[in-house]
């Protein structure tokens, strides 16, 4: 659960939203938050704090919680 | 320079709409557009704008002049811009990605007949509504009810689907407004540009014979329809039996996904798509090889992108496009090549190129006189693709449409574009920047995107911009500089900076952004920059 909150708060922070609006569902596009420029920055910070590099292609998989989850889960190894 | 080519016929009645007309007639099975999952053909497009067209020429007492088209990068953005065309109309694109007070001040001022909104602007279209006087009838194609707060004509799915299709189209004349797009003033009220069927068939012939467009070609669809080259995107497609792609923003940031899987072979979009694509090294060498045209516009095309771009898309012709809206869409082009084009880059950017055929430029100094080659001032431009002026603005129209003598018996109507640039002796035009982006410094004059293409140079660099700053009394005292990229060494662009300029052009501070501010058009946005730094 530690993991996952530190996720939560680093998807919110990015985004600037507040962290209870961090669901599944949340996607790239729903929010002004959430636009290009958020998800490059988004997607910098997954590296930076899970010390991965992210493909082009898992960049654009990458446009919702869930799958952002789902994807650390799998760098954490779960 | 004469005007010696050129001439369009527009005896036959055609307009903007007409390619797609006779596509549909021939060969109504081919796929006009792809957005998400959905492909939709010639002839299904057709059908549907011929029922809309019905509803609203039904509905309206008069002629429809002026039609909105509040979606975005929807079926019904697209679809809507067809069936408003159809209904003999202007299409006035809206953008539920602005602010509604933007919107209503489009709305506003484009004096519409008619909006068809789609279902994701819906919920912005009573806050647009209650601040229309008239109230426009409405277009409702994917909704099957909605609460009407003013007592104006609702129409809608259901309503669609009892229409049958509009059989002989209200005509067009080729004076008449195609579409009506506003620009941003510089006194920050959006300003209409009304561009007729004339000046955008000169256009779309002119860029035929530059590119040779067949229906097999599958085109990107990368700006928003609020921004005019997007204009190109759907209609040098559709004139040609060609299809249109409809991307998602998303995709914009590594477009070479969606590139080979849908073998897009013209690719069009902002410089800055490349920036970010260079950002991630996401640009790998022959990673596009379907692409047979890779174009850019929207603001100079740094020289390493247009060279990067070219190594990814080895098949593809490279270009640099320019042109305001007041010029329909593009008049000036640069074709990459790499044995002679980095010889002709200034400050590291790709050069703005060729005046297209039959219009006619001109360098014009401070003083209002016509100048050589060589020499640097703002440029004019006169001919078929020079819109009317401004809409429902005779005095911005007047400051900016003026008419030069070429000789002693013609005059000719030039838009001055506001832009400083100089032209080589063989044609070739370099832009050197804004008129209002060249500044005097403690007395010199300086050319800001000088020391932009040189912070540039730096591999760390992106992107960068310099700015005026502090001013007092109206007067820069110096100059502030942001710059984007990874990793970047302030120390060491402030070394290359002393050893290459001038002191009075040598940054006092460099920012590193982590992104720059994009306007809604995907252009770096210079006054969020002023702004930062007065905030500070």
């Amino acid at each position: 659960m530690g993991r996952s909150q530190e996720l939560d708060e680093l998807i919110a922070v990015t985004l600037k939203v507040p962290q209870s609006t961090v669901t599944d569902a949340l996607s790239f596009g729903d929010h002004a938050a959430w636009d290009s420029l958020t998800h490059i920055k988004l997607i910098e910070a997954i590296e930076q704090a899970y010390g991965v590099t992210i493909s082009d292609e898992e960049m654009l998989e990458l446009s919702n919680v869930q799958a952002i989850r789902e994807f650390v889960g799998k760098v954490n190894g779960e | 320079m004469t005007a010696a080519v050129g001439k369009i016929d527009f005896k036959d009645g055609r307009s903007l709409r007409s390619g797609f007309i006779w596509h549909a007639q021939q060969t109504p099975e081919r796929p006009a557009l792809v957005v998400g999952a959905t492909t939709l053909t010639y002839g299904a497009m057709d059908r549907t704008a011929r029922i809309w067209a019905k509803a609203i020429v039904d509905r309206l007492p008069r002629r429809a002049e002026r039609v909105g088209v509040f979606a975005y990068r929807s079926q019904i953005a697209y679809q809507g811009t067809l069936a408003a065309l159809y209904a003999g109309a202007a299409y006035v694109p809206l953008n539920r990605t602005f602010p509604v007070d933007r919107t209503i001040s489009m709305a506003q001022d484009g004096r519409l007949d008619a909006i068809i909104v789609d279902a994701a602007s819906l919920p912005q279209l009573q806050e647009v509504l209650s601040a229309l006087n008239p109230c426009p009838m409405i277009l409702l194609p994917d909704a099957d009810i909605w609460d009407s707060p003013a007592s104006t004509s609702v129409v809608t799915r259901r309503d669609l689907e009892t229409t049958a299709p509009l059989g002989i189209l209200p005509p067009v004349l080729q004076d008449d407004l195609a579409y009506l797009l506003f620009t941003s003033g510089s006194t920050g009220k959006p300003k209409g540009v009304g561009v007729t069927h004339s000046n955008i068939l000169y256009f779309l012939e002119i860029m035929q014979r530059r590119f040779g467009i067949v229906p097999g070609d599958r085109f990107s669809q990368t700006f928003a329809q609020t921004f005019d080259v997007s204009v190109w995107d759907l209609f040098m497609a559709w004139e040609h039996g060609a299809s249109v792609y409809a991307m998602r923003q998303i995709d914009l940031l590594a477009p070479t996904k969606y590139i080979n899987q849908h073998q897009l072979t013209v690719w069009f979009s902002v410089p800055s798509v490349v920036a970010f694509m260079r950002r991630k090294n996401y640009l790998r060498p022959q990673s596009m090889p379907t692409l047979r045209y890779s174009l850019f516009a929207g603001e100079p095309l740094p020289r390493r992108s247009a060279e990067l771009w070219l190594e990814a898309a080895p098949n593809s012709s490279v270009e640099n496009l320019y042109g305001p809206t007041e010029l329909t869409i593009v008049c000036v082009g640069h074709r990459w090549d790499p044995a002679t084009s980095p010889a002709l880059c200034l400050h590291e950017f790709v050069p703005m190129g060729q005046l297209f055929e039959g219009l006619c430029g001109i360098v014009v100094g401070p003083d209002g006189t016509i100048l050589a080659d060589d020499q640097e001032g703002e440029f004019y431009v006169a001919g078929p693709q020079t819109v009317p002026g401004y809409w429902k603005n005779d005095e911005q129209t007047a400051d900016r449409f003026v008419q030069m003598l070429m000789s002693e018996t013609q005059a000719k109507r030039f838009y001055k574009t506001g832009d400083r640039v100089v032209r080589r002796t063989d044609g070739t035009y370099l832009y050197l920047g804004r008129v209002d982006h060249q500044l005097k410094v403690r007395g010199y004059r300086v050319e800001l995107s000088e020391i932009e293409g040189l912070l540039c140079r730096d591999l760390a660099v992106d992107c960068a911009v310099a700015v005026g700053w502090p001013f007092i009394d109206g007067r820069a005292e110096g100059i502030v500089a942001f710059v984007a990229g990874k990793d970047v060494d302030i120390q060491r662009l402030k070394g290359a900076a002393q050893k290459a300029l001038p002191p009075y052009m040598v940054p006092n501070e460099i920012h590193v952004l982590e992104d720059m501010p994009l306007n809604a058009n995907g252009k770096i946005d210079r006054l969020v920059l002023a702004e930062r730094l007065a905030a500070a």
